[in-house]
């Protein structure tokens, strides 16, 4: 194979690799990745090089690209996605003779941008084992490519094109250990230019101006948004797993806005009693508090001082860092909002078409109940769930949604509801906000993008009773596991961790990790401390005691009966220290007669107990032989003394 | 051995060199950063660090690879200056886990170099270059340059292997005509043995030994007794003759004139080489240092190991004029 053929199949590989990400986290429509998944797979299975599209079809193409990536639109979330579809288009068409060297630096620099594009749209688990699994790829590229770049670079015959499994292991590998502590401590500074216009805007929950066109890309966003906690003794419901962020009352022109008569004074928020029913952190930057729609008392992050908006919404600052605790005390079946007014009876566009569409619906139900009952099940059962929604501009969405799709996503059936039992003059609003959510066992919840929902609070018999005409399918529901091993839960664990650690970790996580390694090392340093001056003080006191005790060089007790015999025999400590005992036993033989032997015997027995690994007579024995040794060295002194005094001239 | 030199081998002298894949790298992550700091974006921040870690990986393996490489080359019997040599190398790899793949083996200041075929871990291969001398002399030999890119191709990374010993390399071969000998013609003759020309006189027919000339098998003989008969020639006379290079030349130290003397011993040379193939009886004499004529391969080594070292002299350096035998003198003349 030649090494332009090489180079059209690894960029081939490249172009499809970055494929999958794209296409799941939505980042690029899927008609957006067809072209170039085509001609990807032309330039891997085909076996002659691809020619470079002449200039004029490529001149030709511009304007159709252009115009298909405006008609896509996507720029209310931010430049990202019509970039994204910009750049899969150009790598399809400039993918055509990227073997040529003077053509590979584009494709390259546009699927490089399209692959982190995708990885930074990707909120899954298995982004780590697409990432090796990239650097896999790329390696043994890199590994085929360059020898044969550098042979051909330098005239000399190219060597065979292969890829050695245990360095690209180990490359994979080793990046992957290195990679880990690099994640943890590289500093999540905030940029100032964070979350700027040119940058990708998170989406998180619905916002206050519900505009009912394409908000389908949050639901397949698995990024945490909340974590509850219910107060222990209180068993969690599922049921309570429904948080506001804001109550709607006003529909115009096919969004849903907030009103602006009622923006309010400062809210006057009440001091809460001492129990608290759950608590609850936002995991994401967020400029409002999620609440339970039954909430009685708020006690919010510390030093901040929230306000009440038009929609209900209890306000912060947005620029707050996330983790942003807060807690709640709410009534469970209870929805605690303002007063039914005018307004929440109003329909815009083709009322008489909704309220025809209604009384069909609601048949011959006359309580208001029954009513609002009867659309529900209506909206649940007729219509179909679906986040492909393409509502025409110029059309009311609601309209669209009943009368022409016949199928949405929940704002449409939440819209649609409300809109109708106005029309039946029940006064209804729209909540959006999060609903459903995983159990991570012991009372707590996790919430994610995912969970975004929006549902119907209808003024009926008295009081505000919510009502949700999204079919199950599209419902977020409760994720729970059954048993600790079962695979469900073992992977729920793990996308906790996931959510967690990876997802969520933030500069708060890393001064936390900081703080406790800090007190890690410093127990640490106190404990090594301890432990080095008790080992100080030990080495002191031996040092100590060697000094002061009567230097025994044989430590063994057959040693020190010779140490005894030296000393007997008139040696110094000191000279007998740093003698051998050999050479003790020749200064003792010369003047041994009777106990000569036993002599000997002791020291010889000495050095093969010593050196030999032989075993030592009893106790007794050595004994009686050291005392043999022993009396005849006395004896021998005091002859000698003996001798000295008969001597003449001698006091 | 002190303490430092018990990790020499993890630190030998190694060479970086940044490539443009590393410029790319650079720019790659510079942005990537960006990105992840203002998006904030944790999988932003995950591709860093794989691009990162990825990085380390690559300068640890590569500098493990050439740490654990070692190389001798082997160079050919008989070298010539400007003329293609294949120089065998013999790579040793005493990693215990990787292989060294897609090492760059060159000699220091030569051209050439080939790309070694993976040498497995604690294994051993032999492979070869093509290189040239430029100039002719005794030379040391030239150090092993051990070069390795992957596996990701940030650095070339250069260990450089000294190697023991000279090398004498000839001088460069030319396209040069016989020269026509002058002097005392026919008075001097010298025995050279028959086989250096056929047509000497049978002497005897013996056995094929290796190293025996094909063209003296006699055909008919090895038919006869199945196995290959070689024909024995008497020897005969042959004139003597000389190469006189005369190797003072106005200023030895001009890079013309040096340049100018070396196209003259290549001259030199190459007649000798030729003529000692044909198996003329050639002596050679280059200022006051005398080479009998004779013949054979080992003369002819003689003589071009005192062509490949020769070096210009001054004018007023002494010569020896040669006073018996045919001559061909080669002399630098002054150009004005």
């Amino acid at each position: 194979m030649s090494l332009r053929l090489a180079w059209q199949r690894w960029l081939g590989w490249g172009a499809l690799a970055v494929l999958p990400p794209l296409g799941l986290s939505g980042a690029v429509a899927w008609p957006f990745l067809l072209p170039l998944a085509l001609v990807a797979l032309a330039a891997v299975t085909h076996k002659t090089l691809l020619r470079p599209l002449p200039n004029w079809l490529e001149n030709l193409l511009a304007p159709f690209i252009v115009a298909a990536v405006v008609a896509a639109g996507g720029v209310q979330f931010g430049v990202l996605r019509p970039v994204a579809h910009l750049l899969a288009l150009l790598a399809a068409v400039r993918l055509f003779g990227a073997a040529e060297p003077s053509r590979r630096k584009m494709p390259m620099v546009v699927l490089a941008v399209l692959g982190v594009a995708g990885v930074a749209s990707s909120t899954h688990p298995s982004l780590v084992l697409y990432l090796l699994g990239l650097l896999s790829g790329l390696g043994a590229a890199v590994m085929v490519l360059l020898p044969q770049e550098l042979a051909r670079a330098r005239g000399i015959p190219p060597p065979p094109a292969a890829v050695s499994p245990r360095l690209l292991l180990a490359t994979v590998i080793l990046a992957l250990l290195v990679a880990v502590p690099i994640f943890v401590a590289f500093p999540r500074l905030r940029s100032p230019f964070a979350a700027a216009g040119v940058g990708a805007r998170p989406v998180s929950g619905f916002r206050e101006a519900v505009a009912l066109h394409r908000l389908g890309e949050i639901k397949t966003s698995r990024r945490p948004m909340l974590r509850v906690r219910f107060e222990s003794g209180e068993p969690a419901d599922p049921s309570w797993l429904r948080f506001a962020g804001a109550t709607l009352t006003h529909y115009r022109a096919g969004r849903w806005i907030e009103s602006k008569r009622t923006v309010s004074k400062p809210a006057e928020w009440r001091p809460a009693p001492a129990d608290f029913a759950a608590e609850l952190t936002l995991e994401q930057a967020s400029d409002r508090l999620f609440l339970p729609p039954g909430t009685t008392h708020l006690v919010p992050p510390s030093e901040v001082k929230p306000w009440l908006d038009g929609s209900e919404a209890w306000r912060i600052p947005r620029q707050l860092e996330p983790p942003i605790a807060y807690r709640v005390r709410f009534q469970p079946h209870e929805v605690h909002t303002r007063p039914p007014t005018p307004e929440d009876l109003l329909v815009g566009g083709n009322r008489a078409a909704l309220a025809l569409l209604a009384a069909s619906a609601v048949g011959e139900a006359s309580d208001e109940l029954a009513k609002a009952q009867a659309l529900e099940r209506y909206l649940q059962t007729g219509y179909r769930y679906t986040l492909a929604t393409n509502a025409p501009l110029g059309a009311d969405p609601v309209e669209w949604f009943l009368f022409t799709a016949r199928g949405g996503h929940c704002e449409f059936f939440a819209s649609a509801m409300v809109l109708l039992l106005r029309t039946l003059g029940i006064p209804a609003r729209l909540q959006t906000g999060f609903a459903g959510g995983q159990s991570l066992g012991e009372g707590e919840f996790l919430i994610r993008d995912a969970n975004a929902h929006a549902w119907v609070l209808a003024y009926v018999r008295g009081r505000w009773r919510i009502f949700d005409p999204t079919p199950p399918e599209g419902r977020p529901g409760l994720e729970v596991s059954s048993s600790r091993w079962d695979p469900r839960a073992v992977w729920a664990q793990m996308e906790a961790f996931w959510d967690r650690w990876i997802l969520t970790f933030s500069l708060a996580d890393q001064l936390e990790a900081i703080a406790s390694l800090w007190r890690t090392v410093r127990n640490g340093l106190l404990r090594v401390g301890a432990a080095a001056a008790v080992l100080g003080l030990l080495y002191a006191l031996g040092r100590w005691a060697r000094r002061t005790r009567r230097p025994a060089p044989w430590v063994s007790p057959l040693g020190q009966l010779l140490f005894q015999l030296g000393r007997a025999a008139g040696w110094e400590e000191g000279e007998l220290v740093r003698s051998t005992p050999r050479n003790v036993m020749k200064s003792l033989l010369p003047r041994l007669t009777t106990s000569r032997d036993a002599c000997s015997a002791l020291f010889e027995l000495h050095e093969r107990v010593t050196y030999g690994g032989g075993t030592s007579p009893s106790r007794r024995q050595l004994l009686r032989w050291t005392q043999e040794v022993l009396e005849e060295l006395r004896r021998n002194e005091a002859a000698v003394r003996t001798t000295i005094e008969q001597a003449p001239g001698s006091m | 051995m002190r303490w430092y030199e018990k990790f020499e081998w993890r630190f030998p002298g190694f060479s970086l060199e940044a490539t443009k894949g590393f410029w790319w790298f650079l720019a790659w992550v510079l942005l990537l950063g960006l990105a992840a700091l203002n998006t904030g974006n944790n999988a932003l921040y995950m591709l860093l660090s794989l691009s990162l870690g990825s990085f380390v990986a690559s300068g640890v393996l590569s500098r493990h690879t050439l740490g654990h490489l070692r190389g001798e080359i082997a160079l050919p019997g008989e070298i010539w200056a400007g003329s293609s040599c294949r120089v065998t190398v013999n790579l040793r790899n005493s990693s215990r886990w990787f292989p060294a793949w897609g090492v760059l083996c060159r000699l220091e200041g030569l051209p050439g170099a080939s790309i070694a075929p993976p040498v497995p871990p604690k294994g051993e291969l032999v492979t070869s270059l093509v290189t040239k001398f430029p100039r002719r002399g005794l030379v040391p030999k030239p150090a092993l340059i051990l070069e390795v890119r992957l596996p990701l191709g940030f650095f070339v990374k250069s260990l450089r292997l000294t190697q023991e010993g000279q090398v004498l390399v000839y001088p460069r071969l030319v396209a040069a005509g016989l020269p026509r000998f002058a002097g005392a013609d026919g008075q001097e003759m010298v025995m050279g043995r028959g086989q250096l020309r056929r047509g000497g006189e049978v002497e005897s027919l013996r056995e094929f030994r290796p190293g025996d000339d094909l063209r003296d098998i006699h055909w008919k003989q090895t038919a006869r007794q199945g196995r290959l008969i070689v024909v024995e020639r008497r020897d005969r006379e042959r004139p003597r003759r000389y190469l006189v290079l005369d190797p003072r030349v106005p200023r030895p130290n001009d890079p013309e004139t040096l340049r100018r003397f070396d196209d003259l011993v290549a001259e030199v040379a190459s007649v000798a080489r030729k003529l000692v193939h044909g198996g003329e009886v050639v002596g050679l004499v280059i200022g006051n240092q005398v080479i009998p004529p004779a013949w054979g391969p080992d003369h002819l080594r003689r003589l071009l190991t005192a062509l490949a070292l020769v070096e210009p002299a001054p004018l007023d350096a002494p010569a020896v004029p040669v006073s018996s035998g045919q001559r061909a003198a080669y002399r630098l003349v002054a150009v004005p």
